[in-house]
Protein backbone atom coordinates (compact mmCIF):
# COMPACT_ATOMS: atom_id res chain seq x y z
CA UNK A 1 0.00 0.00 0.00
CA UNK A 2 1.70 3.31 -0.92
CA UNK A 3 0.94 6.59 1.26
CA UNK A 4 0.93 9.66 -0.25
CA UNK A 5 2.91 13.39 1.46
CA UNK A 6 -0.25 14.37 1.85
CA UNK A 7 -1.98 11.80 3.65
CA UNK A 8 1.55 11.71 6.09
CA UNK A 9 0.76 15.33 6.62
CA UNK A 10 -2.61 14.44 7.63
CA UNK A 11 -1.80 11.88 10.17
CA UNK A 12 0.93 14.06 11.11
CA UNK A 13 -1.42 16.88 12.47
CA UNK A 14 -3.55 14.46 13.56
CA UNK A 15 -0.87 13.40 16.03
CA UNK A 16 0.41 17.11 16.95
CA UNK A 17 3.76 16.34 15.06
CA UNK A 18 6.01 18.05 12.60
CA UNK A 19 7.23 16.72 9.36
CA UNK A 20 9.63 18.14 7.23
CA UNK A 21 10.05 16.90 3.54
CA UNK A 22 12.99 14.37 3.62
CA UNK A 23 11.01 12.67 6.77
CA UNK A 24 7.98 12.74 4.80
CA UNK A 25 9.48 10.83 2.08
CA UNK A 26 11.16 8.25 4.78
CA UNK A 27 7.33 8.02 6.74
CA UNK A 28 5.62 7.67 3.15
CA UNK A 29 8.27 4.45 2.26
CA UNK A 30 7.76 2.93 6.35
CA UNK A 31 4.38 3.53 7.04
CA UNK A 32 3.38 1.77 3.98
CA UNK A 33 5.28 -0.88 4.30
CA UNK A 34 4.03 -1.63 7.86
CA UNK A 35 0.48 -0.90 6.65
CA UNK A 36 0.94 -3.51 4.02
CA UNK A 37 2.19 -5.65 6.55
CA UNK A 38 -0.87 -5.34 8.69
CA UNK A 39 -3.27 -5.59 6.10
CA UNK A 40 -2.77 -9.18 6.03
CA UNK A 41 -5.20 -9.54 8.87
CA UNK A 42 -7.92 -8.87 5.94
CA UNK A 43 -8.07 -12.19 4.61
CA UNK A 44 -8.66 -13.54 8.35
CA UNK A 45 -12.73 -14.56 8.45
CA UNK A 46 -13.86 -13.18 11.23
CA UNK A 47 -17.30 -13.27 10.67
CA UNK A 48 -19.27 -13.51 13.94
CA UNK A 49 -16.86 -12.91 16.18
CA UNK A 50 -16.93 -10.13 18.55
CA UNK A 51 -13.89 -7.06 19.07
CA UNK A 52 -12.11 -7.90 21.83
CA UNK A 53 -10.43 -4.92 23.77
CA UNK A 54 -9.38 -6.57 27.03
CA UNK A 55 -8.86 -10.01 28.71
CA UNK A 56 -9.83 -9.03 31.89
CA UNK A 57 -14.16 -9.94 31.89
CA UNK A 58 -15.33 -5.87 32.21
CA UNK A 59 -17.98 -7.84 34.74
CA UNK A 60 -14.79 -8.63 37.16
CA UNK A 61 -13.98 -4.65 37.16
CA UNK A 62 -14.24 -3.97 40.82
CA UNK A 63 -15.37 -0.54 41.94
CA UNK A 64 -13.40 1.48 44.67
CA UNK A 65 -15.30 3.40 47.59
CA UNK A 66 -15.56 7.40 46.75
CA UNK A 67 -13.50 8.98 48.94
CA UNK A 68 -10.59 11.38 48.95
CA UNK A 69 -7.34 10.00 49.27
CA UNK A 70 -5.05 12.06 48.25
CA UNK A 71 -3.66 14.82 50.11
CA UNK A 72 -2.32 18.54 48.91
CA UNK A 73 0.69 17.16 46.49
CA UNK A 74 0.76 20.63 44.72
CA UNK A 75 3.98 21.66 45.56
CA UNK A 76 5.76 18.30 44.39
CA UNK A 77 3.46 18.79 41.25
CA UNK A 78 4.58 22.05 40.16
CA UNK A 79 7.97 20.78 40.63
CA UNK A 80 8.19 18.96 36.93
CA UNK A 81 6.48 22.26 35.76
CA UNK A 82 8.04 23.61 32.45
CA UNK A 83 7.26 26.96 33.44
CA UNK A 84 5.06 27.97 36.26
CA UNK A 85 4.24 31.14 37.87
CA UNK A 86 2.96 31.86 41.91
CA UNK A 87 2.10 28.00 41.81
CA UNK A 88 0.41 28.23 38.89
CA UNK A 89 1.00 26.45 35.45
CA UNK A 90 2.24 28.99 32.83
CA UNK A 91 0.91 28.34 28.79
CA UNK A 92 0.43 29.50 25.81
CA UNK A 93 -1.96 32.38 25.41
CA UNK A 94 -5.47 29.89 24.35
CA UNK A 95 -8.03 32.49 23.04
CA UNK A 96 -6.69 34.78 20.56
CA UNK B 1 33.56 -14.61 45.23
CA UNK B 2 32.49 -11.36 45.12
CA UNK B 3 29.07 -10.41 46.84
CA UNK B 4 28.03 -8.80 43.32
CA UNK B 5 27.54 -11.93 42.02
CA UNK B 6 25.21 -13.42 44.75
CA UNK B 7 21.58 -14.06 43.39
CA UNK B 8 18.27 -12.52 44.98
CA UNK B 9 17.36 -15.35 47.18
CA UNK B 10 21.08 -16.23 48.55
CA UNK B 11 21.81 -12.14 49.16
CA UNK B 12 18.23 -12.20 51.27
CA UNK B 13 19.58 -15.56 52.99
CA UNK B 14 22.78 -14.14 54.05
CA UNK B 15 21.97 -10.67 55.22
CA UNK B 16 18.88 -11.92 57.34
CA UNK B 17 21.47 -14.57 58.61
CA UNK B 18 24.23 -11.18 59.58
CA UNK B 19 26.83 -13.18 57.02
CA UNK B 20 26.97 -10.01 55.30
CA UNK B 21 25.34 -6.02 55.12
CA UNK B 22 22.95 -4.41 52.81
CA UNK B 23 25.66 -2.06 52.44
CA UNK B 24 28.18 -4.17 51.99
CA UNK B 25 26.08 -5.62 49.41
CA UNK B 26 25.23 -2.41 47.57
CA UNK B 27 28.53 -0.91 47.61
CA UNK B 28 29.92 -3.66 45.91
CA UNK B 29 27.00 -3.49 43.10
CA UNK B 30 27.52 0.27 42.81
CA UNK B 31 31.75 0.16 42.25
CA UNK B 32 30.22 -2.71 40.04
CA UNK B 33 28.22 -0.57 38.12
CA UNK B 34 30.75 2.46 37.79
CA UNK B 35 33.18 -0.04 36.38
CA UNK B 36 30.63 -1.52 33.84
CA UNK B 37 28.13 0.56 33.04
CA UNK B 38 30.13 2.83 30.37
CA UNK B 39 30.92 -0.17 28.37
CA UNK B 40 26.99 -1.66 28.94
CA UNK B 41 24.89 1.27 29.30
CA UNK B 42 22.58 -0.68 31.48
CA UNK B 43 21.87 1.82 34.06
CA UNK B 44 20.38 5.54 32.70
CA UNK B 45 20.12 6.82 36.29
CA UNK B 46 21.50 5.56 39.65
CA UNK B 47 21.42 7.43 43.17
CA UNK B 48 23.81 5.67 45.43
CA UNK B 49 23.22 7.93 48.13
CA UNK B 50 19.68 7.19 47.71
CA UNK B 51 20.60 3.30 47.23
CA UNK B 52 22.74 3.77 50.68
CA UNK B 53 20.32 4.87 52.30
CA UNK B 54 18.00 2.54 51.88
CA UNK B 55 20.70 -0.43 52.44
CA UNK B 56 21.08 1.40 55.86
CA UNK B 57 17.25 1.35 56.85
CA UNK B 58 17.14 -2.01 55.72
CA UNK B 59 20.33 -3.23 57.77
CA UNK B 60 18.72 -1.18 60.92
CA UNK B 61 15.90 -3.68 60.38
CA UNK B 62 17.75 -6.94 60.61
CA UNK B 63 19.45 -5.35 63.73
CA UNK B 64 16.71 -5.03 65.12
CA UNK B 65 15.56 -8.87 64.08
CA UNK B 66 12.38 -7.73 61.41
CA UNK B 67 13.63 -8.53 58.27
CA UNK B 68 11.36 -8.70 55.06
CA UNK B 69 10.79 -11.29 52.15
CA UNK B 70 14.07 -9.40 50.59
CA UNK B 71 15.43 -7.47 53.12
CA UNK B 72 18.23 -5.40 51.70
CA UNK B 73 18.91 -6.72 48.23
CA UNK B 74 19.70 -3.95 45.80
CA UNK B 75 17.50 -4.16 42.57
CA UNK B 76 17.57 -2.16 39.03
CA UNK B 77 14.24 -1.39 38.07
CA UNK B 78 12.91 -0.44 34.39
CA UNK B 79 13.59 3.05 33.61
CA UNK B 80 9.19 3.02 33.20
CA UNK B 81 8.17 2.66 36.79
CA UNK B 82 7.60 5.98 38.58
CA UNK B 83 10.00 6.35 41.45
CA UNK B 84 9.09 8.84 43.91
CA UNK B 85 11.64 11.71 43.76
CA UNK B 86 13.96 9.82 41.28
CA UNK B 87 14.07 10.49 37.61
CA UNK B 88 11.72 8.39 35.64
CA UNK B 89 12.17 8.99 31.68
CA UNK B 90 10.90 5.84 29.99
CA UNK B 91 14.08 6.47 27.82
CA UNK B 92 12.10 9.22 25.86
CA UNK B 93 13.28 13.05 25.61
CA UNK B 94 10.10 14.27 26.43
CA UNK B 95 10.39 13.13 29.88
CA UNK B 96 13.81 14.43 30.19
CA UNK B 97 13.49 15.48 34.10
CA UNK B 98 10.71 14.37 35.12
CA UNK B 99 10.64 13.73 38.74
CA UNK B 100 7.79 10.93 39.75
CA UNK B 101 6.14 12.97 42.64
CA UNK B 102 4.33 9.47 43.43
CA UNK B 103 5.57 5.65 43.70
CA UNK B 104 4.57 2.96 41.22
CA UNK B 105 2.79 0.21 42.86
CA UNK B 106 5.23 -2.51 41.73
CA UNK B 107 8.13 -0.87 43.38
CA UNK B 108 6.10 -0.14 46.37
CA UNK B 109 5.83 -3.85 46.53
CA UNK B 110 9.11 -4.69 46.37
CA UNK B 111 10.25 -1.61 49.27
CA UNK B 112 7.63 -3.35 51.23
CA UNK B 113 9.26 -6.28 50.76
CA UNK B 114 12.85 -4.88 51.99
CA UNK B 115 14.26 -4.26 48.22
CA UNK B 116 16.68 -1.52 47.78
CA UNK B 117 16.72 1.17 45.00
CA UNK B 118 19.77 0.40 42.95
CA UNK B 119 19.20 1.96 39.98
CA UNK B 120 16.42 2.64 36.64
CA UNK B 121 18.02 0.63 33.75
CA UNK B 122 17.76 1.43 30.38
CA UNK B 123 15.02 0.51 27.58
CA UNK B 124 13.41 1.12 24.38
CA UNK B 125 11.73 4.74 24.31
CA UNK B 126 8.47 4.29 25.69
CA UNK B 127 9.10 0.82 25.12
CA UNK B 128 8.98 0.44 21.94
CA UNK B 129 11.43 -1.74 20.16
CA UNK B 130 12.88 -5.12 20.36
CA UNK B 131 16.64 -4.06 20.55
CA UNK B 132 16.98 -1.23 22.80
CA UNK B 133 18.26 1.05 20.07
CA UNK B 134 15.30 3.17 20.27
CA UNK B 135 16.59 4.45 23.71
CA UNK B 136 17.03 8.35 23.94
CA UNK B 137 20.29 7.02 26.12
CA UNK B 138 21.45 5.21 23.51
CA UNK B 139 21.64 1.38 22.95
CA UNK B 140 22.24 -1.25 25.46
CA UNK B 141 25.22 -3.92 24.58
CA UNK B 142 24.44 -7.43 25.25
CA UNK B 143 27.10 -8.60 28.10
CA UNK B 144 28.06 -11.76 26.10
CA UNK B 145 28.95 -10.01 22.59
CA UNK B 146 29.27 -6.07 23.01
CA UNK B 147 28.23 -5.58 19.43
CA UNK B 148 24.98 -7.41 19.89
CA UNK B 149 21.66 -6.29 21.13
CA UNK B 150 20.11 -7.52 25.00
CA UNK B 151 17.12 -7.24 22.94
CA UNK B 152 14.13 -4.77 23.89
CA UNK B 153 12.54 -3.19 25.03
CA UNK B 154 13.81 -4.26 28.75
CA UNK B 155 17.27 -4.20 27.49
CA UNK B 156 18.52 -2.46 30.35
CA UNK B 157 17.09 -4.75 33.16
CA UNK B 158 18.07 -8.57 30.88
CA UNK B 159 21.88 -6.83 30.70
CA UNK B 160 22.38 -5.69 34.08
CA UNK B 161 21.09 -9.10 35.87
CA UNK B 162 23.30 -11.24 33.14
CA UNK B 163 25.95 -9.09 33.72
CA UNK B 164 25.97 -9.21 37.85
CA UNK B 165 24.52 -5.37 37.54
CA UNK B 166 22.26 -6.67 40.33
CA UNK B 167 20.40 -9.50 41.58
CA UNK B 168 17.02 -9.16 40.24
CA UNK B 169 15.29 -6.37 37.74
CA UNK B 170 11.89 -5.26 36.72
CA UNK B 171 10.72 -5.42 33.44
CA UNK B 172 7.27 -4.73 31.79
CA UNK B 173 6.12 -7.01 28.76
CA UNK B 174 3.79 -5.70 26.05
CA UNK B 175 4.58 -7.88 23.15
CA UNK B 176 7.41 -9.90 24.21
CA UNK B 177 9.76 -6.77 25.97
CA UNK B 178 10.75 -9.31 28.94
CA UNK B 179 10.84 -12.35 26.95
CA UNK B 180 13.04 -11.78 24.27
CA UNK B 181 15.60 -9.95 25.96
CA UNK B 182 15.70 -13.03 28.90
CA UNK B 183 16.14 -15.55 25.65
CA UNK B 184 19.02 -12.84 24.20
CA UNK B 185 20.92 -12.59 27.71
CA UNK B 186 20.72 -15.92 28.90
CA UNK B 187 18.80 -14.71 32.26
CA UNK B 188 15.00 -15.61 33.38
CA UNK B 189 12.16 -13.64 32.48
CA UNK B 190 8.68 -13.56 33.20
CA UNK B 191 5.76 -12.12 32.41
CA UNK B 192 2.70 -12.78 34.27
CA UNK B 193 -0.77 -12.97 33.36
CA UNK B 194 -2.68 -9.80 31.98
CA UNK B 195 -3.62 -8.23 35.69
CA UNK B 196 -1.20 -9.87 37.97
CA UNK B 197 1.17 -6.97 38.58
CA UNK B 198 -0.54 -3.52 38.66
CA UNK B 199 0.32 -1.14 36.27
CA UNK B 200 -0.52 1.90 38.64
CA UNK B 201 2.54 4.15 37.99
CA UNK B 202 3.99 2.29 35.40
CA UNK B 203 4.37 4.56 31.97
CA UNK B 204 1.92 3.46 29.82
CA UNK B 205 2.49 1.93 26.03
CA UNK B 206 -0.56 -0.02 25.21
CA UNK B 207 -3.08 -0.22 28.02
CA UNK B 208 -4.23 -3.55 27.43
CA UNK B 209 -0.69 -5.41 26.77
CA UNK B 210 1.53 -3.67 29.20
CA UNK B 211 2.46 -6.34 31.86
CA UNK B 212 5.14 -5.95 34.71
CA UNK B 213 7.01 -8.84 35.20
CA UNK B 214 11.01 -9.79 36.58
CA UNK B 215 14.26 -10.78 35.65
CA UNK B 216 16.71 -12.99 37.69
CA UNK B 217 19.97 -15.54 37.33
CA UNK B 218 17.74 -18.80 38.00
CA UNK B 219 14.08 -19.41 38.14
CA UNK B 220 13.84 -19.23 41.78
CA UNK B 221 14.82 -16.27 41.98
CA UNK B 222 12.70 -15.13 39.52
CA UNK B 223 9.84 -16.60 41.31
CA UNK B 224 10.45 -14.79 44.41
CA UNK B 225 11.23 -11.14 42.39
CA UNK B 226 7.55 -12.09 41.36
CA UNK B 227 6.17 -12.90 44.58
CA UNK B 228 7.51 -10.08 46.05
CA UNK B 229 6.15 -7.29 43.08
CA UNK B 230 2.53 -8.69 42.06
CA UNK B 231 -1.01 -8.22 43.94
CA UNK B 232 -3.70 -6.29 43.72
CA UNK B 233 -4.10 -3.07 43.38
CA UNK B 234 -7.38 -1.25 43.91
CA UNK B 235 -5.69 2.08 42.05
CA UNK B 236 -5.90 -0.41 38.61
CA UNK B 237 -8.82 -1.15 37.52
CA UNK B 238 -7.40 -4.16 36.02
CA UNK B 239 -5.54 -5.76 38.32
CA UNK B 240 -6.69 -9.39 39.39
CA UNK B 241 -8.13 -9.32 42.89
CA UNK B 242 -6.55 -12.75 43.59
CA UNK B 243 -4.08 -13.54 46.81
CA UNK B 244 -0.52 -13.24 46.23
CA UNK B 245 1.25 -16.71 45.59
CA UNK B 246 4.46 -17.86 47.30
CA UNK B 247 6.10 -18.85 43.56
CA UNK B 248 9.22 -19.89 45.62
CA UNK B 249 8.24 -22.35 47.28
CA UNK B 250 8.28 -25.43 46.77
CA UNK B 251 9.33 -25.47 43.34
CA UNK B 252 10.85 -28.90 43.33
CA UNK B 253 7.62 -30.09 44.31
CA UNK B 254 6.85 -31.28 41.13
CA UNK B 255 5.98 -34.55 38.92
CA UNK B 256 6.61 -34.38 35.50
CA UNK B 257 5.33 -37.79 34.75
CA UNK B 258 2.07 -37.10 33.17
CA UNK B 259 2.96 -33.41 32.02
CA UNK B 260 0.98 -32.84 28.74
CA UNK B 261 4.02 -30.27 27.22
CA UNK B 262 1.83 -28.80 23.72
CA UNK B 263 4.14 -27.82 20.60
CA UNK B 264 2.26 -25.70 18.20
CA UNK B 265 3.57 -26.39 14.55
CA UNK B 266 2.81 -22.59 14.28
CA UNK B 267 6.24 -22.27 15.83
CA UNK B 268 8.54 -24.90 14.67
CA UNK B 269 8.30 -23.07 10.89
CA UNK B 270 10.94 -21.26 8.56
CA UNK B 271 12.82 -18.76 9.61
CA UNK B 272 13.62 -20.72 12.70
CA UNK B 273 16.98 -21.10 12.74
CA UNK B 274 17.84 -24.85 12.61
CA UNK B 275 20.39 -24.85 15.78
CA UNK B 276 17.70 -23.03 17.85
CA UNK B 277 15.38 -25.70 17.02
CA UNK B 278 18.05 -28.56 18.24
CA UNK B 279 18.87 -27.04 21.47
CA UNK B 280 14.47 -26.70 22.10
CA UNK B 281 14.21 -30.38 20.85
CA UNK B 282 16.90 -31.57 23.38
CA UNK B 283 14.61 -29.36 26.27
CA UNK B 284 11.92 -30.97 24.88
CA UNK B 285 13.57 -34.83 25.45
CA UNK B 286 14.95 -33.93 28.73
CA UNK B 287 11.23 -33.73 29.42
CA UNK B 288 9.85 -36.81 27.80
CA UNK B 289 12.91 -38.96 29.10
CA UNK B 290 11.14 -38.28 32.92
CA UNK B 291 7.47 -39.14 31.22
CA UNK B 292 5.89 -36.36 30.04
CA UNK B 293 3.45 -36.97 26.97
CA UNK B 294 4.64 -34.45 23.96
CA UNK B 295 1.25 -33.53 22.31
CA UNK B 296 1.37 -31.64 18.67
CA UNK B 297 -1.36 -28.82 19.15
CA UNK B 298 -2.04 -25.81 16.48
CA UNK B 299 -2.47 -22.19 16.80
CA UNK B 300 -4.13 -21.72 13.61
CA UNK B 301 -4.01 -17.83 14.39
CA UNK B 302 -0.44 -17.42 15.08
CA UNK B 303 0.30 -16.10 12.05
CA UNK B 304 -1.73 -12.93 12.28
CA UNK B 305 -0.20 -11.84 15.71
CA UNK B 306 2.18 -9.83 14.92
CA UNK B 307 0.10 -7.85 12.63
CA UNK B 308 -3.02 -8.04 15.10
CA UNK B 309 -0.48 -6.80 18.21
CA UNK B 310 0.92 -4.06 15.77
CA UNK B 311 -2.25 -2.53 15.03
CA UNK B 312 -3.47 -2.37 18.68
CA UNK B 313 -0.33 -1.33 20.23
CA UNK B 314 0.23 1.57 17.90
CA UNK B 315 -3.46 2.79 18.27
CA UNK B 316 -3.19 2.56 22.09
CA UNK B 317 -0.14 3.80 22.48
CA UNK B 318 -0.91 6.95 19.76
CA UNK B 319 -4.03 7.56 22.56
CA UNK B 320 -2.00 7.25 25.65
CA UNK B 321 1.17 9.22 24.49
CA UNK B 322 -1.77 12.47 23.77
CA UNK B 323 -0.67 13.37 26.81
CA UNK B 324 2.66 14.65 26.38
CA UNK B 325 1.98 18.13 25.17
CA UNK B 326 5.16 20.00 27.14
CA UNK B 327 2.18 21.80 29.42
CA UNK B 328 2.85 20.10 32.87
CA UNK B 329 5.53 18.44 33.11
CA UNK B 330 8.96 16.79 30.60
CA UNK B 331 9.89 19.10 27.78
CA UNK B 332 8.66 21.86 26.70
CA UNK B 333 9.86 23.48 23.25
CA UNK B 334 8.08 27.11 22.86
CA UNK B 335 6.44 27.63 19.54
CA UNK B 336 4.98 30.51 17.90
CA UNK B 337 1.35 29.68 19.65
CA UNK B 338 -0.37 26.80 21.56
CA UNK B 339 -0.65 24.50 18.71
CA UNK B 340 3.24 25.33 17.41
CA UNK B 341 4.13 24.39 21.08
CA UNK B 342 2.05 21.39 21.11
CA UNK B 343 3.74 20.29 17.88
CA UNK B 344 6.92 21.51 18.63
CA UNK B 345 7.78 19.98 21.80
CA UNK B 346 6.46 16.57 20.04
CA UNK B 347 8.64 16.79 17.57
CA UNK B 348 11.86 17.03 19.43
CA UNK B 349 10.35 15.09 22.31
CA UNK B 350 10.08 11.87 20.81
CA UNK B 351 12.22 9.54 18.79
CA UNK B 352 11.01 7.99 15.04
CA UNK B 353 9.92 4.69 16.27
CA UNK B 354 7.61 6.44 18.97
CA UNK B 355 6.64 8.89 16.12
CA UNK B 356 5.92 5.89 13.34
CA UNK B 357 3.44 4.23 15.79
CA UNK B 358 1.73 7.33 16.87
CA UNK B 359 0.97 8.10 13.43
CA UNK B 360 0.09 4.13 12.30
CA UNK B 361 -1.78 4.26 15.25
CA UNK B 362 -4.00 7.80 14.60
CA UNK B 363 -4.13 6.47 11.09
CA UNK B 364 -6.10 3.11 12.25
CA UNK B 365 -8.18 4.96 14.76
CA UNK B 366 -9.66 7.56 12.26
CA UNK B 367 -12.72 7.58 10.31
CA UNK B 368 -13.04 5.03 7.69
CA UNK B 369 -10.21 3.35 8.66
CA UNK B 370 -11.02 2.16 11.81
CA UNK B 371 -12.86 -1.17 11.69
CA UNK B 372 -11.20 -2.35 8.65
CA UNK B 373 -7.68 -1.87 10.52
CA UNK B 374 -8.32 -1.61 14.67
CA UNK B 375 -12.14 -3.53 15.21
CA UNK B 376 -10.60 -6.02 12.88
CA UNK B 377 -7.28 -6.46 14.63
CA UNK B 378 -9.44 -6.54 17.35
CA UNK B 379 -11.54 -9.60 16.43
CA UNK B 380 -8.43 -11.41 15.05
CA UNK B 381 -7.27 -10.96 18.71
CA UNK B 382 -10.53 -12.95 19.83
CA UNK B 383 -9.45 -15.94 17.99
CA UNK B 384 -5.68 -15.83 18.80
CA UNK B 385 -6.89 -16.49 22.44
CA UNK B 386 -9.64 -18.67 21.72
CA UNK B 387 -6.79 -20.31 20.00
CA UNK B 388 -4.99 -20.60 23.24
CA UNK B 389 -8.36 -21.57 24.81
CA UNK B 390 -8.42 -24.67 22.91
CA UNK B 391 -5.00 -25.47 23.65
CA UNK B 392 -5.05 -25.71 26.88
CA UNK B 393 -7.97 -28.25 26.88
CA UNK B 394 -5.61 -30.59 25.46
CA UNK B 395 -2.10 -30.01 27.34
CA UNK B 396 -0.54 -28.37 30.57
CA UNK B 397 1.68 -26.29 28.95
CA UNK B 398 3.00 -24.79 25.47
CA UNK B 399 7.03 -25.35 25.07
CA UNK B 400 8.13 -22.85 22.19
CA UNK B 401 11.56 -21.11 21.25
CA UNK B 402 11.06 -17.82 22.75
CA UNK B 403 12.78 -16.28 19.46
CA UNK B 404 13.76 -17.36 15.81
CA UNK B 405 17.42 -16.33 16.34
CA UNK B 406 19.75 -15.39 19.17
CA UNK B 407 21.09 -12.11 19.53
CA UNK B 408 21.58 -9.71 16.21
CA UNK B 409 23.98 -7.44 16.13
CA UNK B 410 23.19 -3.41 17.11
CA UNK B 411 21.82 -1.99 13.72
CA UNK B 412 21.38 -5.19 12.23
CA UNK B 413 17.72 -4.51 12.04
CA UNK B 414 17.43 -1.04 12.22
CA UNK B 415 16.77 0.23 9.07
CA UNK B 416 13.74 -1.95 8.32
CA UNK B 417 10.35 -1.79 11.07
CA UNK B 418 9.14 -4.84 9.67
CA UNK B 419 12.11 -7.02 10.28
CA UNK B 420 11.97 -5.49 13.54
CA UNK B 421 8.51 -6.46 14.31
CA UNK B 422 8.95 -9.89 12.90
CA UNK B 423 11.36 -10.83 16.19
CA UNK B 424 8.24 -10.52 18.12
CA UNK B 425 7.12 -13.87 16.36
CA UNK B 426 7.06 -15.99 19.00
CA UNK B 427 6.05 -13.37 21.95
CA UNK B 428 3.30 -11.38 20.65
CA UNK B 429 0.34 -13.89 20.35
CA UNK B 430 0.64 -14.55 24.69
CA UNK B 431 0.61 -10.96 25.09
CA UNK B 432 -2.68 -10.45 22.78
CA UNK B 433 -4.33 -13.13 24.69
CA UNK B 434 -3.15 -12.14 28.06
CA UNK B 435 -1.48 -15.41 29.23
CA UNK B 436 1.96 -15.83 31.42
CA UNK B 437 5.14 -16.65 29.13
CA UNK B 438 8.71 -17.22 30.76
CA UNK B 439 12.18 -17.75 28.75
CA UNK B 440 14.40 -19.89 29.99
CA UNK B 441 17.90 -20.28 29.35
CA UNK B 442 17.95 -23.62 27.42
CA UNK B 443 21.34 -24.04 26.03
CA UNK B 444 23.89 -21.72 24.15
CA UNK B 445 24.77 -22.18 20.04
CA UNK B 446 27.49 -20.84 17.66
CA UNK B 447 25.95 -17.50 15.73
CA UNK B 448 27.72 -15.61 13.06
CA UNK B 449 30.85 -16.20 14.75
CA UNK B 450 29.72 -15.76 18.69
CA UNK B 451 28.69 -18.36 21.07
CA UNK B 452 24.91 -17.19 22.32
CA UNK B 453 22.39 -18.26 24.74
CA UNK B 454 19.29 -19.31 23.31
CA UNK B 455 15.65 -19.42 25.14
CA UNK B 456 13.22 -22.17 25.89
CA UNK B 457 9.51 -20.40 25.87
CA UNK B 458 7.26 -21.85 28.43
CA UNK B 459 3.50 -20.52 28.07
CA UNK B 460 0.57 -21.68 30.09
CA UNK B 461 -2.80 -21.12 30.98
CA UNK B 462 -4.16 -17.32 33.18
CA UNK B 463 -2.89 -17.06 36.47
CA UNK B 464 -0.43 -20.75 35.83
CA UNK B 465 2.86 -18.78 36.84
CA UNK B 466 3.00 -21.11 39.88
CA UNK B 467 3.00 -24.39 37.95
CA UNK B 468 5.03 -22.67 35.05
CA UNK B 469 8.07 -21.93 37.42
CA UNK B 470 8.27 -25.01 38.72
CA UNK B 471 8.05 -26.74 35.08
CA UNK B 472 11.11 -23.95 34.38
CA UNK B 473 12.48 -25.15 37.45
CA UNK B 474 12.18 -28.64 36.42
CA UNK B 475 13.86 -27.80 33.10
CA UNK B 476 16.40 -25.43 35.05
CA UNK B 477 18.03 -28.66 36.86
CA UNK B 478 17.78 -30.82 33.63
CA UNK B 479 19.51 -28.28 31.71
CA UNK B 480 22.81 -27.39 33.79
CA UNK B 481 22.81 -23.91 31.20
CA UNK B 482 25.97 -22.34 32.25
CA UNK B 483 25.42 -18.38 32.78
CA UNK B 484 27.76 -15.94 31.69
CA UNK B 485 31.04 -15.59 34.07
CA UNK B 486 31.35 -12.24 35.69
Amino acid sequence: MSINSETVNKLAKLSALKVDTATNAELCHDLGKILDFVSQLQEVNTDGVEPMASTVGSNITPEREDKVTETNTREALMQNSPKEEMGFFVVPRVVE
Amino acid sequence: MELYELGLKEAATKIKNKEISSTELTKSLLDRIEARNGEINAYVTVDRDIALEMAQSSDTRIKEGNPRLIEGVPLGIKDLFCTKGVRTTACSHILDNFIPPYESTVTTNLWNAGGVLLGKTNMDEFAMGSSNESSYFGAVKNPWDLSRTPGGSSGGSAAAVADYQCAASTGSDTGGSIRQPASFTGTVGIKPTYGRCSRFGMVAFASSLDQAGAFARNVEDAALMLRSMSGYDEKDSTSADRPIENYDEKLDQFDIKGLKIGLPKEYFVDGLDPKVKEIIDQSIKNFTDQGAEVVEISLPHTKYAVPAYYIVAPAEAAANLARYDGMRYGLRVEGDNLMDTYMKTRTEGFGMEVKRRIMIGNYTLSSGYYDAYYTKAQRVRALITKDFVDAFEQVDVIFTPTTPTPAFKIGGKVEDPVQMYLNDIFTVATSLAGLPGLSVPAGKMGFEGANLPVGLQMIGPAFSERQLLRTAYAHEQMTKFEPLKA
